[in-house]
């Protein structure tokens, strides 16, 4: 009978230390129900060929095929793959090593989930003399993120039919061939899993990509050409580049070849505030900048102005937006709900773009990259970067913790990356702020628009939630980046009653949101995570008087002995 | 204040207005729907936990445990109080 899941090793020139500790991670797993498909590419060092024998012989679930010649991973890979009788292939790399409940934690969440077809851990990394750290938490998943990081890696297991039906291994995409099976894989498959414990060990050596993401640049072009076809491929009109500073990050940027009409609805009633040290209307320099600096030429600009706000700002907004001005009156106590609903029927765009007034562009091409998303059929919404005035964080997307929403690493610098890079990536998230959105007209409609349930606080949460229960994403895009003069100083001030009715509206939506990992908490590892996952593992401390500690040196370890 | 687009007569203006105010009406009665469905399903949910004989135990279970432990507390503080 075959098993249920086929181990799949490309083997070339491994040490003999980390070689044997892979094979011993994997005959120790606590789950029995494998295979081991190795295949050595031709290695020249004696040890290796004598290592995989004494392997098979010892153990007749692991099998052992060995190439003539040094091919490439791809090959290799595939070879392996065509070893395979389980009904899912898990991917180990020759250095790496496995918790020994690893296999049984994907079994049990790939038995909770039967319609799932492909599911990823959690995972750290691990030096040669077996330290651990960097242990990375990951959210559930996430198809954005997956675009703009291979955040899923290690350990994934993918159901053997759906990669032999993509092909298996594509040689067009050597380095990031992994990278582009699981995209392959995820655009066809039900339901994706995510076991959110540390079950893979990724070993740091010094032509490893775990040490440093320099370490393979051919494999960094692989990965941009992988999510490139990947776009193509659902119809994602976007350019794939690679992040000038960090390999691992790529970067979406707009290839739209029409231009669907915008309509940008501005709730404002004239105010004014401080912005750079000089007072000014908020509502015009927000227009000002749109019309300055926007690149985008197809969207009109409908401001919703209380009734009896000064003259003089309306005709500096007719004068700043000539034509494509449109100004709807709104009468009646303060309502941010029932003016976004206002401007909203009274526009004529496709895509609805909800800014506060309070905003000033700064990304020229803002709205063609929202457009980029926001036509996507399985988008409701999309937002992005916002900054105070003096570019300190105020939002990148808004996470729930204790069933309720937060603002991750609000106030940190502008050059925060985030925990795991998350500033800097495009990533699924359950909300973004109302004070810049995008969301198709079509969506808005059906959605009811924005709830006058809460007229002044949480009703962008709730917009975006009830997308959330009819099946559409949320995306917070990092390279849209805005200023929003929110003061940094004065909290919102939230009603108790508020809080209570969003708990009971969307309470049982919120408890958990998949997009935060149980790992971490403020959009940090919490604490006891992360000194749970130390205390698992880091060496213990020998008694020098019964074992005198021994150094363990790179070279011991590697050599096996 | 007039909106830029201008009807070409008062009737038009009026009829415009109309159906912009029945748009606004539809969105806030399906706005309505959907919270009322989201409220009524978040009670279901807790009614079934409430009903759920499980959850009866463990409650009676907690409330147990805290009167015992509550007596014991008691007990103890006498009993010193006596040495």
């Amino acid at each position: 009978m075959a098993p249920r899941f086929s181990i799949l090793t490309p083997v070339y020139e491994t040490p003999a230390g980390v070689l044997r500790k892979m094979l011993k991670s994997v005959a120790r797993q606590s789950c029995g129900d494998w295979e081991l498909c190795l295949v050595d590419d031709g290695s020249r060092q004696q040890h290796v060929r004598a290592i995989l024998d004494e392997a098979g012989r010892r153990d007749p679930r692991i099998r052992v095929s060995y190439r003539d010649e040094n091919s490439g991973i791809v090959p290799t890979s595939n070879e392996a793959l065509a070893m395979a009788t389980g009904e899912f292939v898990a991917l180990l790399d020759h250095d790496d090593m496995l918790h020994p409940d690893a296999l049984a934690h994907v079994a049990a969440a790939l038995d909770a989930t039967p319609e799932a077809d492909y599911a990823y851990t959690d995972e750290d990394k691990i030096d040669l003399r077996g330290r651990h750290s960097s242990p990375f938490f990951k959210p559930d998943w996430s198809p954005e993120r997956m675009r703009t990081q291979m955040y899923t890696c290690h350990f994934s297991v993918l159901r053997r039919a759906l990669v032999e039906e993509v092909g298996g291994f594509d040689p067009a995409f050597e380095g990031s061939q992994d990278w582009d099976l699981v995209l392959k894989v995820t655009e066809r498959a039900r339901a994706v899993v995510h076991v959110p414990r540390v079950l893979y060990h990724w070993r740091m050596l010094e032509s490893s990509a775990a040490a440093s993401g320099e370490a393979k640049p051919y494999a960094a072009e692989a990965g941009v050409r992988a999510v490139q076809a990947h776009c193509e491929r659902i119809g994602l009109r976007a350019w794939v580049q690679l992040d000038p500073v960090d390999p691992g990050i790529l970067h979406l940027e707009p290839a739209l070849s029409d231009e669907p009409l915008v309509s940008i609805v501005i709730p404002t009633n004239g105010q004014r505030r401080e912005i750079r040290f000089e007072q000014a209307v908020l509502v015009v320099n927000c227009v000002r900048s749109i019309v300055e600096r926007s690149t985008y030429e197809n969207y009109e600009i409908v401001c919703v102005v209380d009734e009896g706000t000064d003259p003089a700002v309306l005709a500096q907004l007719r004068e700043i937006a000539g034509e494509r001005l449109r100004l709807v009156e709104f009468s009646g106590p303060f309502d941010f709900s029932a003016k976004i609903n206002s401007g909203a029927v009274r526009s004529a765009g496709e895509h609805l773009l909800l800014l506060n007034d309070d905003i000033e562009v700064t990304t020229p091409n803002w709205i063609e990259r929202m457009v980029m998303y926001s036509e996507q059929e399985g988008i409701g919404a999309v937002g992005g970067r916002l900054l105070w005035g003096d570019t300190r964080i105020q939002h990148v997307g808004v996470a729930y913790e204790g069933a309720l929403p937060h603002h991750h690493y609000r106030g940190f610098s502008e050059g925060f990356t985030g925990y795991a890079n998350a500033v800097r990536i495009a990533r699924d998230c359950l909300t973004v702020t109302a004070a810049c959105v995008m969301t198709r007209r079509d969506v808005f409609e059906r959605l009811g628009g924005f709830t006058s349930t809460f007229p002044v606080n949480f009703n962008d949460v709730d917009y975006c939630l009830k997308a959330h229960v009819d099946g559409l994403r949320i995306v917070y895009d990092p390279d849209l980046v805005m200023l929003h003069f929110e003061s940094s100083s004065r909290e919102a001030v939230v009603e108790r009653w508020e809080v209570e009715l969003l708990l009971a509206r969307w309470g049982h939506v919120t408890a958990v949101d998949p997009f935060v990992s149980p790992h971490t908490r403020n959009g940090l590892p919490r604490l006891a995570s992360y000194v749970s996952w130390a205390r698992r593992r880091l060496p213990r401390p020998r008694s020098k008087a019964t074992k005198p500690a021994r150094a363990a040196t790179a070279s011991t370890i590697a050599s096996g002995e | 204040m007039s909106e830029q687009a201008t009807p070409t007569s008062s009737g038009q203006r009026e009829l415009r207005e109309e159906l912009d105010r029945s748009q606004e009406e539809i969105l806030r009665l399906r706005d309505l729907l959907i919270g009322m469905e989201s409220e009524l399903g978040a009670a279901k949910g807790r009614l079934a936990e409430l009903e759920d004989p499980r959850v009866l135990v463990l409650a009676a279970k907690q409330q147990l445990t805290t009167r015992a432990l509550g007596r014991l507390s008691g007990i103890v503080v006498r009993l010193r109080g006596n040495s």
